[in-house]
C-alpha cells in the first residue's frame, strides 16, 4: 500500500513540476465550455441541464486523455529510467497501479474544474441536480478506463506518439463498440451472443446509461473489471519486457 | 538457450493477454445478467424507481392479468439503441412481476416473421417498424390481457419517452386489473369523443383527452336533451354546456344533489369553437361561450359568461410570424405547480396547465357552499372583455392594454358541501324545453329576493346517518331532491385545455405518429374524474417525468424588459399619434383656406412634424430590438465566463496550490 502512494505522489509531483499539467487542465476547461456552448447550444436550447455538456466528454477524453496517457510507460522505457523503477523494493504491479491512480486523480481534478457550469446551469434554472451528479460520477469513471487502456498501450511501445496514436484508436473503438461500425465486423459471422458480448463492452453505452441519473452496479463493475483487466494487462507487459 | 527462455515467456504472456481479455468480456456479461435490480437512483423524482402508486396498483390485483412483450430480438440486431432500450424495459417488465405476489404475468416473445406470434402481435395491435439494414419488421409492444378478455396495448415502445414508461405500465395494468370502471357520463357540446358533426359534415377523431379517459373508465356519451341521468353514472363530465333545456339542467340539478359528482368544464371564450373572424357575427361569437348559469346560482357559484383572465406571469409565448420574435399572450396561460393547490390532490404534485382564454369563478357573497380554488392566476393579472380576446391579431395590442388588478382569479375550483336545487318551484313542466339559461341571466337580477325565500323553506337539512360511501340522503319533495349536503364538484373555466393543441404534441418517429405530453392538462383531467368518482389508486400514479426546465432567469428577464420596453415603447406611440394628429389638424386648417398653396411658415411645420414622425418610428424599432438584448447579453456574458475566465482562474488557482505546497519546508523541489 505505501509503494503504491508514493509512486502516485511522485507522480503527481512530476505533473505539477511542468507546464504540462496546467495547460492540460486549462484547455480541457476551455475545450469542454466552449463545446457545451457553441456545438451543444447549450445557452440557445434553454433547458436547464447539462446534456450538451456531458455529450462531449466521450470525445474530448478520446482526445486528450491518451496525451496523459501516452507518457506513463513510453517515456520510462525509452529513457530507461524504468530500469531505476524496476529496483525499488515495490512490486511491479503497485507502480503500475500507483501511476495509473496518480494519472485518475488528476483527471477527475479536471472534470471537477468544470463546476463553474453545474454552477451556471443553476443559476439559469432549476436542473436535476442529482442526475447532474451521477454523469460526473460516469465521467469519472469512464475517463478512469480510457486511462488504463492508454497505460497498458503505453506500457507496450517505447515511444509516445505511437503510444498515443493506439490508444486513440483502441478507445474509439472501445467507445462505439455498441454500435454498427465495430459490430458490422461481427455481425456476419459470429454468433449473436458474440456481438452482444462485444456490445457489452462499449464505454458510450455505459456512460450514457449512468448519465440518466442511475448509478446501476453492472455499470460500476463493467468499469471496474475493465480497469483491473487493463492494469493487470499492463503489468504482465512490463514483466514481460522486463527482460529487454 | 536464454533467447529461447525469453521466447517461450513471450508467447505465454501474450497467450495470457488474450486469455485476459476474454475473461473480461466473460466477466462483463455475467455481470450484465447477474447483477440486475441494484442501483442508486439519484434523480430528484426518482423517475427510475417504482414508485409507491404503481406498488399499490401491484398489490390490488384480484384477478391475474397478463403482459406480453413482443420484441424482435433477432431482426433488431443492428439497432443498439433498441436493443439496450429492450433491456431496460424488460427489467422493469420483470420488477413490477416480482411486486405483484403473482398476480402479473409477464412473457417476452420473439415474433419471427411468417409465424404466428407475428399474427398474434399484430392482431392486438402491435406496429411494426422498418428498421436495420435489411428493412426488417421489427416489433417492440406490450399487449396486455385479463381474466375477462380486455385487452391493452402500448404499440410502440418509444425510447424517447422512457421517463414515462412505468407511468404507462402501471395504467394498462391497472385498467386490465379493474375493469369494471368508473361510469363518466360526457355532456358536451364539443365532438371531444369523436364521430360525425352534423353541423360541419365532418367527423373527426377523438380528442386525446378523450382517448385517456377511455383508457381508463367507461365512457358514455349522453345526449345533449338528455332528461334524466342513468343511476350508474359515477361522474358527469360536462363540455361547453350551450343553451340547455330547463329539463336536461333539472336532471343535471338533481343528479348532483342525489350524490352524483361532477366535473364541469365552461368558458368565456372557446378558442377551439369560436369563428376565425367578424364575420358570423354575434351568433358564431356565442357559440364560443358557454354557461351554466341557472346551475351556478343556485350553487352559490359566480362565473362570467364574457370576460377572459390575461395573466402577464403566466403568459405563454406564441409565434409572430416569420422572421418575428416570439411575442407574449397574455390571454394564453400556463400556469405551474407555484399556482395550483398543493394540498388537494388532484392538483399536488402535476407540473404545469395550459389555458387559453380562460375565464373564472368566485365564491357568491352569501353562497353556503365551500368553494376551493385548485388553479388560480397571477396577482398580475385582469379581466378583458372577450370580444377583444378574440379577433386579436397582434398579441402586444393586449399588453398594451393591460392593467393589473392586483387580484388572483381561480381559473378552477372544487365546490364542496351544501347546495340547494336549482328549482325551487318544482321540475320543469312536461313540454317545456325553452331555453333556460337565457332565461336564468333575465331573471337573475330580478329574482334575487325570491330566491332566497324559497332556498329558506326548502332548506331543512336531514343529517346523513349511513356510511360515507352510500349516496347522501336529501331532503325531499314529491320525488324532488331539494338540497345536499354532500356535494363535489370540480369547476373548469377554460374548455380549450382539453384540446390537443395544448397540451399534446404529435411527431413521426420511425414513421409512427408520436403523441408526447408537454403539459399536465391530461393528468388534471383524469385526476379530477378519478377523485370524483371516488378511487385514489390512480392519483398516485401521475407521472413523475418533468417535461421541461426551462431557463427561468432568462424568463424573469424577458418579462422585465417585456414590461419595461413596452412602457418606453407606449410613450413613444402617444407622441407618434400626437403628432399624426396634429399634422392631419395642419392639413385640416389649411384646407379651410381657398389658396391651394401652403406659406412657407406653414411648409415648414409639416415639415417638423414628418421630420418628428420618423424620428418618432426609429425610436420604436430600436426599442422592439433592445427587447432581446438584455437576454443576449447575458449569454455573452456567461460565455466568457465559463470558457474564458474560469478556466485561467481555476488553472492559476491550481498553480498557487501546488507552488505554496511546494515552498513549505520539508517538501523540495
Amino acid at each position: 500500500m505505501n509503494g503504491i502512494i508514493a509512486v502516485m505522489r511522485r507522480e503527481l509531483r512530476s505533473y505539477f513540476a511542468t507546464p504540462i499539467a496546467y495547460v492540460f487542465i486549462v484547455i480541457f476547461l476551455m475545450v469542454a465550455a466552449a463545446f457545451t456552448f457553441y456545438l451543444g447550444n447549450f445557452y440557445e436550447r434553454g433547458q436547464a441541464d447539462l446534456q450538451p455538456f456531458f455529450t462531449f466528454h466521450p470525445w474530448l477524453f478520446l482526445f486528450l486523455v491518451p496525451a496523459l496517457s501516452m507518457r506513463l510507460w513510453a517515456e520510462e522505457r525509452r529513457s530507461g529510467s524504468i530500469e531505476l523503477l524496476m529496483t525499488l523494493p515495490i512490486e511491479v504491479w503497485q507502480s503500475v497501479v500507483g501511476k495509473f491512480l496518480a494519472a485518475w486523480a488528476f483527471t477527475a481534478l479536471a472534470i471537477v474544474l468544470t463546476f463553474p457550469i453545474w454552477i451556471t446551469v443553476n443559476y439559469l434554472g432549476s436542473p436535476d441536480n442529482g442526475v447532474i451528479l451521477a454523469a460526473y460520477i460516469g465521467s469519472i469513471l469512464m475517463a478512469g478506463g480510457f486511462l488504463a487502456v492508454g497505460s497498458f498501450i503505453s506500457a507496450m511501445t517505447k515511444n509516445q506518439v505511437v503510444a498515443f496514436i493506439i490508444s486513440v484508436v483502441v478507445c474509439f473503438l472501445l467507445l462505439l463498440a455498441g454500435y454498427s461500425l465495430v459490430l458490422n465486423v461481427f455481425s456476419g459471422w459470429a454468433p449473436q451472443s458474440v456481438v452482444d458480448a462485444i456490445a457489452s463492452l462499449s464505454f458510450l453505452t455505459h456512460f450514457q446509461s449512468i448519465s440518466k441519473g442511475v448509478i446501476d452496479l453492472r455499470d460500476v463493475v463493467y468499469f471496474a473489471l475493465l480497469i483491473g483487466a487493463a492494469l493487470y494487462a499492463n503489468t504482465i507487459v512490463l514483466q514481460l519486457k522486463k527482460a529487454d | 538457450m536464454r533467447a529461447h527462455m525469453n521466447d517461450r515467456k513471450s508467447r505465454i504472456g501474450y497467450a495470457t493477454l488474450v486469455l485476459l481479455a476474454l475473461v473480461l468480456i466473460a466477466a462483463v456479461m455475467a455481470s450484465n445478467s447477474l447483477l440486475r435490480g441494484m442501483q442508486i437512483d439519484l434523480t430528484e423524482n426518482h423517475l427510475y424507481t417504482l414508485s409507491a402508486g404503481t406498488k399499490a396498483v401491484l398489490e390490488d390485483i384480484p384477478e391475474p392479468v397478463n403482459l406480453y412483450l413482443f420484441y424482435s430480438n433477432n431482426e433488431a440486431k443492428n439497432v443498439p439503441f433498441l436493443r439496450s432500450y429492450a433491456g431496460r424495459v424488460r427489467e422493469m417488465l420483470d420488477e413490477l412481476a416480482a411486486d405483484s405476489n403473482g398476480k402479473l404475468n409477464v412473457k417476452v416473445i420473439d415474433p419471427e416473421p411468417f409465424s404466428e406470434e407475428e399474427d398474434r402481435a399484430t392482431k392486438f395491435g402491435l406496429q411494426p417498424v422498418n428498421l436495420g439494414t435489411q428493412g426488417q419488421n421489427i416489433f417492440f409492444g406490450i399487449a396486455g390481457t385479463n381474466s375477462v378478455g380486455d385487452t391493452q396495448k402500448i404499440p410502440f415502445l418509444q425510447p424517447n419517452k422512457e421517463a414515462f414508461l412505468e407511468y404507462d405500465l402501471t395504467r394498462m395494468i391497472y385498467s386490465l386489473a379493474h375493469p369494471k370502471k368508473p361510469v363518466i357520463g360526457l355532456l358536451s357540446g364539443l365532438p371531444i369523443g369523436g364521430g360525425f358533426d352534423p353541423q360541419t359534415q365532418r367527423s373527426s377523431q377523438a380528442w386525446m383527452i378523450t382517448q385517456q379517459v377511455r383508457q381508463l373508465f367507461d365512457l358514455r356519451t349522453l345526449d345533449k336533451n338528455v332528461d334524466k341521468i342513468d343511476k350508474d353514472v359515477d361522474v358527469l363530465w360536462l363540455v361547453h354546456p350551450q343553451n340547455l333545456s330547463k329539463k336536461t339542467l333539472y336532471a343535471i340539478d338533481q343528479f348532483v344533489l342525489g350524490g352524483g359528482r361532477a366535473l364541469v368544464f365552461v368558458d368565456p371564450l372557446a378558442q377551439i369553437a369560436a369563428p376565425r373572424s367578424p364575420i358570423g357575427g354575434l351568433a358564431g361569437m356565442q357559440r364560443a361561450s358557454s354557461n351554466l348559469a341557472l346551475l351556478f346560482k343556485a350553487w352559490g357559484v359566480q362565473y362570467s359568461p364574457s370576460q377572459v383572465v390575461t395573466d402577464t406571469v403566466h403568459a405563454l409565448s406564441v409565434n409572430a410570424g416569420y422572421g418575428k420574435p416570439p411575442v407574449r399572450h397574455i390571454g394564453l396561460v400556463g400556469i405551474d405547480k407555484g399556482s395550483m393547490d398543493q394540498k388537494d390532490v388532484i392538483t399536488a404534485g402535476l407540473d404545469s396547465i395550459n389555458f387559453a382564454d380562460a375565464g373564472y369563478f368566485k365564491k357568491a357573497p352569501d353562497a353556503k357552499i365551500k368553494f376551493t380554488p385548485l388553479i388560480v392566476s397571477s396577482k398580475q393579472s385582469s379581466l378583458m372583455p372577450s370580444i377583444k380576446m378574440q379577433f386579436v391579431s397582434d398579441p402586444n395590442q393586449l399588453l398594451n392594454d393591460f392593467v393589473p388588478s392586483g387580484k388572483t382569479y381561480a381559473i378552477a375550483a372544487r365546490l364542496e358541501g351544501h347546495i340547494d336545487t336549482a328549482f325551487p318551484d318544482g321540475p320543469p313542466a312536461a313540454g317545456d324545453s325553452s331555453d333556460a339559461d337565457k332565461k336564468a341571466d333575465a331573471d337573475k337580477n330580478a329574482d334575487a329576493g325570491k330566491d332566497a325565500a324559497s332556498a329558506k323553506t326548502a332548506s331543512a337539512k336531514l343529517v346523513s346517518t349511513g356510511d360515507a360511501a352510500a349516496k347522501p340522503q336529501a331532503k325531499q319533495a314529491g320525488g324532488q331532491l331539494k338540497s345536499t349536503d354532500k356535494a363535489n364538484i370540480v369547476l373548469v373555466a377554460d374548455v380549450d385545455m382539453l384540446s390537443d393543441r395544448m397540451w399534446v404534441d404529435r411527431q413521426s418517429f420511425l414513421g409512427q405518429s408520436v403523441v408526447t405530453a408537454f403539459a399536465s392538462n391530461g393528468d388534471f383531467v383524469t385526476n379530477a374524474l378519478d377523485n370524483l368518482s371516488g378511487s385514489a389508486e390512480l392519483i398516485g400514479l401521475k407521472s413523475r417525468a418533468t417535461y421541461s426546465r426551462p431557463f427561468t432567469t432568462v424568463e424573469a428577464l424577458q418579462r422585465k424588459a417585456d414590461a419595461r420596453f413596452r412602457a418606453e415603447q407606449q410613450r413613444l406611440q402617444a407622441e407618434l399619434n400626437d403628432t399624426k394628429k396634429k399634422l392631419s389638424d395642419l392639413q385640416a386648417s389649411r384646407s379651410d383656406k381657398t389658396s391651394v398653396l401652403m406659406t412657407p411658415a406653414q411648409q415648414k411645420e409639416v415639415q417638423h412634424f414628418l421630420d418628428q414622425q420618423v424620428q418618432i418610428r426609429e425610436q420604436l424599432r430600436k426599442v422592439q430590438h433592445n427587447l432581446n438584448e438584455d437576454i443576449e447579453q447575458l449569454g455573452t456574458r456567461l460565455k466568457i465566463i465559463d470558457i474564458g475566465v474560469m478556466p485561467i482562474l481555476l488553472t492559476l488557482i491550481v498553480f498557487g496550490i501546488v507552488y505554496v505546497r511546494r515552498r513549505r519546508p520539508g517538501h523540495g523541489a
